[in-house]
């Protein structure tokens, strides 16, 4: 059904919005794909896929990128999804490669320096590389080797007041089956000299408020920031034992989330350090329940969200464009999540460790080796939730 | 009548210092202007890179410009499609629509790993980032040339120290040296090309070496100069930058 939409999707574009605007616009049609070899080693959670599935995977994927846009900045983006596992057989999957729409929309330039935008469409906010805490339309997830994040469908007006300020209004509907379920946000963006702010306010389901600002100062080559976001209510799914062992849904109020962070550039490496409250996450004696729940046949199928589990997380990046030959980069990045407030930290302790390096074949191709580990204590939260212990890939991609 | 005559020195010394700063900052402003148009709004950048003498990449890009502000669009390859750059004062933000992430970068980066840093590409005024510290009288190649040292006015340009050769008659630049703050030189600029029809620049042509790594150097050569675009100041804003992402 996702093939049949996306390919709906893409012949309607072709033969309705593409002729239509080529007459005045300017069209492109770009694109990235990529193969991905890995091989999992398997973590301390054995789930079904886990059990059943063998170490080594085959990925593919793809965004196919169709752009019109005039002298009047009227523009027309659709981007297609392709993603697929090249080793699963045709009797195990019906579609082991899935096509899909990624984003589709119009932006409308309306009176002066005003812009609408209609459709399916990523929204960048946030400064934080690692903890998007202030993006709740499309939040970012370190996941593997890629970045991901949700397209919703979403009506958007910018207003781009001054050089010094803009705001915007959106109203997105993330799953939505219900008008009572519709999101509203809206967003004031600062800028000075060196410095820039933005202040932001949320309406999920037109009745839980969520607010917060980010702050960013440039210093010579270091930059400084911090990221919030207040809600007034927050659920956590936390285990309760009450006779028998079920997760039950804890309400806070007023939690904060907050990511301090700094970031020093040089000529041709970049160094990034955050750190992320969460009040709303689990302590210590919530995390080792939690764990020791999701061992058992009924917590392994509990789901899990990058960096939405506990109170306190570091995340550290090296990045390095140039080593020795300019075709060859490197980052390495680290996730650690911890307690402070336990005598036993080395068991709650856990980290994520992420590294990349690249090989520039020719401009548009590049080949990669990753790396990923996850560690930790006896109640460490990477090692015991992530379905492997160690990933490693090779990856080619290739720009067109 | 002592008293008199001091004060009198020591006004015509203010006068003279006055007089030879204003010459400076006239002189370097000539070799800004003959070298790059000021009152250009928007014109292309195409760039080969070159490693170990050999041919390894290509961008093409388009510029609109007002006062000190810059605003980068990617054109060629579509490696660079929907990569927008905009330099506000000292601050430069970097937009790429494929991975949908705003970054602030520093002056110092390097602009796609060529040999030019973001102010090299951002940046076509000397005047406005460096100060003039003193000037003098030489031969380059047999030439008749000036040459101009400048100092950094802060340190969150690129490089500490330049030293630039221009024509003593037509005060077109010949050559720059860039040095860091170390003192050690980094990059040397050649001009190639200054061509101009009826006073206004046609194409400006340079080659920007790695004096580090002998053998690594980028081609640049920009031309397509508009002068009658004045881009609005909206343009220039991180808003502006993803509507104008293509």
């Amino acid at each position: 059904m996702k093939k049949h939409s996306a390919l709906l999707f893409f012949f309607i574009f072709l033969t309705v919005i593409v002729p239509s605007a080529t007459t005045v616009a300017e069209t492109n049609i770009y694109g990235e794909t990529g193969v991905a070899l890995g091989y999992m080693s398997n973590s301390n959670l054995i789930t079904v896929e886990t059990e059943k599935e063998t170490n080594l995977t085959a990925d593919l994927w793809g965004t196919l990128y169709f752009s019109a846009m005039d002298h009047h900045l009227n523009h027309c983006l659709l981007a297609l999804n392709l993603e697929g596992n090249l080793a699963a057989s045709l009797a195990e999957e019906d579609d082991p490669v899935s096509i899909g729409v990624d984003q589709f929309y119009l932006q409308i330039p309306l009176f002066q320096d005003a812009f609408l935008y209609c459709g399916k469409k990523q929204k960048e906010k946030g400064i934080s590389r690692f903890f998007n805490v202030s993006n709740r339309i499309s939040p970012k997830y370190l996941v593997n080797y890629e970045v991901t994040r949700t397209a919703p469908g979403l009506v958007e007006l910018d207003f781009i007041h001054s050089p010094a300020l803009s705001h915007s209004y959106i109203l997105y509907f993330p799953e939505t089956n219900r008008w009572e379920e519709t999101n509203i946000a809206a967003f004031m963006d600062f800028s000075g000299q060196r410095w820039t702010a933005d202040v932001f306010c949320y309406l999920e389901k037109l009745s839980a408020p969520l607010a917060g600002f980010s702050l960013s100062y440039q210093h010579k080559a270091w930059q400084y920031y911090v990221e919030t976001i207040w809600k007034r209510k927050a659920d956590q799914y936390i285990l309760r034992q009450n006779g028998v062992e079920e997760l039950g849904l804890r309400k806070m109020d007023d939690p904060l989330a907050a990511v301090f962070g700094l970031k020093l550039t040089q000529e041709n490496w970049c160094f990034t350090m955050e750190f992320l409250h969460r009040r709303e996450g689990y302590n210590s004696e919530e995390q080792r329940t939690f764990i020791d729940y999701i061992k058992t046949d009924a917590g392994r199928e509990v789901g899990f969200v990058n960096h939405d589990l506990l109170r306190n997380y570091l995340g550290i990046s090296f990045s390095i464009d140039s080593i020795l030959d300019s075709r060859f980069s490197a980052e390495t990045k680290a996730i650690c999540s911890f307690q402070p407030d336990t005598f036993c930290f080395h068991q709650y302790v856990s980290w994520q460790m992420l590294t990349q390096i690249t090989y520039e074949i020719t401009q548009n191709s590049l080949l990669s080796f990753f790396i990923e580990h996850a560690a930790g204590g006896k109640y460490g939260e990477f090692n015991n939730v992530y379905p492997f212990g160690q990933l490693f890939a090779l990856i080619v991609q290739y720009y067109f | 009548m002592r008293k008199i005559l001091t004060a009198g020195v020591v006004l015509l010394m203010l006068l003279i210092q006055t007089v030879w700063a204003n010459y400076e900052d006239e002189l370097l402003k000539k070799a800004d202007e003959a070298f790059f148009p000021v009152d250009v709004g928007y014109f292309k950048v195409f760039m080969e890179d070159y490693e170990d003498n050999k041919y390894r990449r290509y961008y093409r890009v388009e510029i609109f410009t007002r006062d000190d502000k810059y605003l980068l669009v990617g054109l060629e390859p579509n490696l660079i499609r929907g990569f927008v750059q905009l330099r506000v004062g000292d601050i430069i933000y970097s937009y790429i629509r494929r991975i949908d992430r705003m970054e602030q970068l520093s002056a110092k980066v390097a602009f796609q790993g060529s040999t030019l840093s973001q102010e090299d590409i951002m940046n076509t005024s000397l005047a406005k980032l460096y100060n003039l510290q003193s000037y003098e009288e030489g031969l380059l190649d047999g030439k008749k040339v000036y040459i101009l040292h400048l100092t950094a006015r802060t340190k969150e340009v690129a490089y500490h120290r330049i030293v630039s050769y221009i024509d003593v008659e037509s005060h077109e630049l010949i050559k720059r040296d860039y040095f860091t703050f170390s003192g050690d030189k980094v990059r040397e600029m050649i001009v190639n090309e200054i061509r101009k029809e009826n006073g206004e620049h046609k194409a400006v042509g340079f080659t920007f070496y790695d004096t580090l790594r002998p053998g690594y150097y980028t081609k640049v050569k920009i031309d397509d100069f508009s002068y009658h675009i004045e881009a609005p100041e909206t343009y220039f804003t991180r808003s502006y930058m993803k509507a104008v992402a293509k």
